[in-house]
């Protein structure tokens, strides 16, 4: 595995999030609002672990008809295991915004 | 109308996004449809500063700003020639001279009187040239066309040679580097520099891929 700088406090968040659901496609503005992070910052960060292969994202299919498809995030399996390591050896969160380890 | 705005908001961070992250932006703006119309304005608001951001960060973006940079301390440094060699222009065509009086009350002689003025017209010449090809440089710069521009920084350079060279056979010293190296001193120091930190870069990109 590469060598990665220690992830940041949303960094952290967005992991917990992602790991509760394991394989399954999440969304951005869902993102945000679970997690309270601004999309301003959401989307930069969602992006540059996408650039560092933690993170695959598609586009999928509308859950109604006329509505657009949607780009979705997971983790990919090396994004994965960082992500558990990373959550797991976090310090306790001081606040319960979905910063503790899932 | 708070959907217009959001729309609009949108459309502006599309545009600010560098084109290696378009489907960012569109990633971006498919939310909007999955969003009440408050939501949906604070989300496109944000959306617009993440468009900055990434802008900034954007490789291609701070490598064309770098070199838009030099091209204009080039052309600063090439409309400084220009001046100069207008100036010339103005004394060959009969304006006092203030150069000519102040050898003359440094002592120069009759010889080194006429030396100067048979050099004059070479060295107006010079300050032409180097203004004329420092702005073409520029314009290759901002074009990213390498092989001509070495060839018209060699030739600026070999210029700023002729210039001083002349000036000193008549002028006892100069001061300092001559003002005539500027703009290639310059260019060879930022453009080297911005080459190194550019080719790090991909170098870093292509191990991270």
């Amino acid at each position: 595995m590469k060598r990665r700088r220690k992830p940041s406090r949303q960094a952290l968040a967005l992991f917990g999030a992602l790991l509760a659901r394991p394989g399954q496609w999440q969304y951005g503005y869902d993102l945000t609002k679970a997690l309270g992070i601004p999309t301003g910052s959401l989307y930069p960060l969602l992006i540059r672990l996408t650039d560092q292969g933690l993170l695959e994202s598609e586009w999928q299919p509308p859950s109604r008809q006329g509505l657009p498809a949607r780009h979705g995030y997971r983790l990919t399996h090396e994004g994965a295991a960082f992500a558990g390591q990373a959550v797991s050896e976090a310090p306790l969160p001081r606040d319960d915004r979905g910063l503790a380890p899932a | 109308m708070t959907r217009r705005l959001a729309a609009l908001l949108n459309a502006a961070s599309l545009r600010v996004l560098p084109s290696s992250r378009r489907e960012w932006g569109e990633a971006m703006s498919a939310e909007l449809a999955y969003i009440d119309d408050r939501a949906a304005l604070v989300h496109a608001g944000h959306c617009v500063v993440a468009a900055f951001g990434e802008r900034v960060r954007d490789f291609e973006t701070r490598f064309s700003a770098a070199l838009g940079l030099v091209a204009m301390a080039t052309v600063v440094f090439a409309l400084t020639q220009l001046e100069c060699a207008m100036r010339g222009v103005q004394v060959l065509l009969g304006r006092s001279d203030g150069m000519l009086a102040l050898l003359i009350d440094h002592g120069a002689g009759p010889q080194r009187v006429a030396l100067y003025q048979t050099t004059r017209p070479l060295v107006v010449t010079c300050f032409l040239l180097l203004g004329a090809i420092q702005l073409l440089g520029a314009w290759l710069l901002l074009r990213r066309r390498w092989r001509p521009f070495l060839v018209v920084w060699g030739a600026a350079l070999a210029v700023a040679v002729c210039a001083v060279w002349l000036q000193l056979r008549v002028v006892w010293s100069l001061d300092g580097v001559p003002s005539e190296f500027n703009g290639v001193l310059v260019q060879a120091v930022c453009l080297s520099l911005i080459l190194a930190w550019s080719n790090g870069r991909l170098t870093g990109l292509r191990s991270l891929s």
